[in-house]
Formats: C-alpha cells, structure tokens, sequence
C-alpha cells in the first residue's frame, strides 16, 4: 500500500518521481515521530506515522492532481 | 410522483428478468419460514448487506465510472454514530440511524470535492488513503473505545426501539426492506437525470462538460448517494453484531470486498452487485466453515476463492452479468 502510494505520489510512469516520493515518505515516516517526541506532541507520534504518510499524499495530489514528476496526458 | 413511477416500473427488462425477480422477492418473504439454521440465515442477512453495500457502490463505481475503493469509512461512520449514541445517550436506533447517514453524507462532500479533482488511479489510492487515515484515528482515539472497539448495551426484554431481537428473522426482515427500498431507490436512479449524466461522463468526460455537464458536481451527488447507503449498511451491522471496532467495519478488506462484488457481478447494471454478492458470499462462508476448520488445509478456502474470482475476471472482464449478456445475445 505504501509502495502504491508512493509510486502514486511521484506520479506513474516516472521513475523520476517514484523515487523521489520513495525517499520523502522514508523521511516523514521517520522523522515525524522522533520530531514529535522531542517537543511532546502525541499526535505526531510512531502510531500515526502512516496516518502522516496518507496526508502527506493527499495534500500532494490535490496541489498537483498528476503527481510530483507526472504528467498530463 | 414520477419519480415513485419510475421506481416501480420494471417493464424494460425482459421478461425472464422480471419472473426471476418475482420469485426471487417471494423466496426473500417466504424464506425465514423454510426451516434453515442460524448459520444460513446470517449468510442470507450478509448477503442482503452486502447487496445494499454494492448497490451504494454502484452509483458511483458502476455508472460513474470511478473506481473506488474507501467505501469501509462510511460503513465505519455509520456504524459508531449509531453505538456511540446508543451507548452515551441511550438515543434509539431510529433516530441514530438517520444522523450517521446525515454525517456520512456531510462527510462525503467535504472528502468528495477536494478528491474529484483527481482521476483514475491517483483518485482510487486518494480514497484508499482517507479510509486508512480514519481507520488509524478511530484506532488511537480513547474516547470511542481505541483499539478495542466499543459494545453496545443488550437490553432485557427484545426492543423494537433499539433493534434488539430475540431471532434472527426480524433482523432477515428489516434488512430485506432495506434492501427493496435499494433496489427501487436504484431503478429510479439509473433513469434519472444523474444516472444518464454519470453514463455520459464514464464514456466520455470531456464530451460531457463539452455538453454542460458539471462532472465534478455530478460525481460528488453519486459518491454522497453511495455513502449513505453504505451509511445504512453500517448502522445496521452495528445492531446486528452488537459490537463495533476499526478492525471490523473500517478495514482496507470491506471496501475492496465491497467493490470486488460490485464489479465481478458486473459494475454498471441493475443486476450485478446482487449477483456479484450472491456468488461471493455463500461461496465464501461455506467454504470458509467446511475447509477452513479442517486439519491441514487451513488457507485453501482462501485459495479456492481467490481462484474463482480470476477464473471468472479472466472470462469476461464485464463480469458474472457480462457472462449472462454473452449468452443471452447468442
């Protein structure tokens, strides 16, 4: 699922975009959690790092409805 | 009054469809009186559930073209406003049921006009992502229960009020209503303004705005219509199961179940998702309770079902009901 999104959130049939999505969900899955725990927030803690993942992607897609690196057809 | 007309008249189907649809509405009326167990009954009540579901999904999978696979939150918004209710304010099923299809579709559009700017696969994996994000907070939220889920309170004595019942049968009988009052609520809808306009956007979205269709606006009416009958469905599995938790009626598995029956019945028709339901249902309950309890072949149910689904999709992509079509034009 997570792996869908992100090809997703590059945009299909770019390479391009897929890893640059890979690496940015990498990032927030991470570092969200330990940003959160070191100034006390509970909602960004471990148990909602996917929750932040699907956010993430859906803010992306609405701002870009192609994706970070798609394109329109 | 035209619309109640159109509702009830079933006279462009053939004539087989109509005597199967016939008999098929007396062996509904007659059956709790025929003498089965428990256990086919309930298969009979999901199958009738998962009909409704599949009509919901219809709407906007089937005649709308838009593959949607996030129908779990609203059987999940359904489901806990309904619980939640009953369990903080004792206010009784009838009036709860109403609210959760009131906030499904509230939800609906606030979700559904952000997420129709997308399309095809990028709108699929957007619906799939608001279910997961509802389903994590419903999971971390302690006020409604977390994790473990939130149980409804049984009552003494059976209570029409809070559909609360003794046998199965009342249950059988009141989803049956529900799902007539579908069934109609569906045949009025696909000769509706909408229904035609969400036939001309799935062939064809451009030539549809082209002719002053707002597609967008279109998509959003059909995807709240499909919430609040998955709205329904969810209030009623409440009550039925006496017992709510994400895992159970918000998972990623009920809203591809409920599209997977939707579409191998055959998306877009009358006809498909009951058939889609009345194919998978029994088929997996009865396998899941004569081989999945045996020793040494845990999993082939699993397997036996997933073979049927690729045989059937491999035929005719259209579906059981694209089948029947190919058959019947020969």
């Amino acid at each position: 699922m997570i792996a869908f999104a992100s090809v997703a959130m590059g945009g299909f049939g770019s390479i391009k975009g897929a890893f640059f999505a890979g690496v940015l969900i990498g990032m927030i899955e991470m570092l969200f959690p330990v940003f959160g725990h070191l100034i006390g927030w509970d909602f960004l803690g471990p148990h909602f790092k996917f929750t932040l993942v699907y956010f993430a992607y859906f803010i992306i897609v609405i701002l870009r409805p192609q994706g970070l690196f798609g394109w329109k057809h | 009054m035209e619309a109640l007309r159109d509702a009830f008249d079933f006279r462009d189907f053939s004539k087989v469809e109509q005597i199967i649809l016939v008999l098929f509405s007396i062996f509904l009326f007659i059956f709790p009186w025929l003498g089965f167990g428990s256990f086919v009954k309930t298969v009979m009540i999901y199958f009738l559930l998962f009909s409704l579901f599949g009509m919901g999904w219809n709407t906007i999978g089937g005649y709308g073209g838009q593959v949607e696979l996030g129908k779990a939150q609203y059987v999940g918004i359904g489901a806990y406003t309904v619980a939640l209710l009953m369990v903080w304010w004792k206010i009784p099923f009838w009036v709860s049921m109403p609210i959760g299809v009131l906030i499904a579709v509230g939800y609906s559009f606030m979700i559904g006009y952000p997420l129709f700017r997308l399309k095809g696969h990028y709108f699929a994996i957007a619906t799939i992502c608001t279910s997961l994000v509802l389903q994590d907070l419903f999971i971390n939220w302690k006020l409604v229960g977390a994790a473990k889920g939130i149980e409804l309170p049984i009552r003494d004595h059976p209570d029409f009020l809070y559909m609360q019942f003794k046998s199965d049968t009342y249950y059988f009988y009141f989803i049956m209503v529900l799902f007539f009052a579908g069934l109609f609520y569906m045949n009025w809808f696909r000769k509706s303004r909408l229904g035609y306009q969400l036939r001309m956007i799935k062939d064809d979205e451009e030539a549809a705005e082209s002719l002053g269709i707002d597609a967008r606006w279109c998509k959003i009416k059909a995807y709240s219509i499909a919430s609040a009958f998955v709205a329904v469905g969810g209030g009623f599995l409440a009550v039925f199961n006496l017992y709510v938790d994400p895992y159970s009626v918000m998972d990623l598995d009920l809203s591809i179940k409920i599209a997977l029956m939707a579409m191998l019945g055959g998306a877009g028709s009358m006809w498909g998702p009951i058939i889609g339901a009345a194919f998978l249902i029994p088929l997996d309950r009865f396998l899941g309770s004569w081989l999945g309890g045996q020793k040494g072949l845990i999993g082939v149910d699993f397997m036996i079902y997933a073979a049927m689904i690729m045989v059937v999709s491999a035929y005719q992509p259209r579906g059981i009901w694209g089948i029947i079509e190919q058959f019947r034009r020969k």
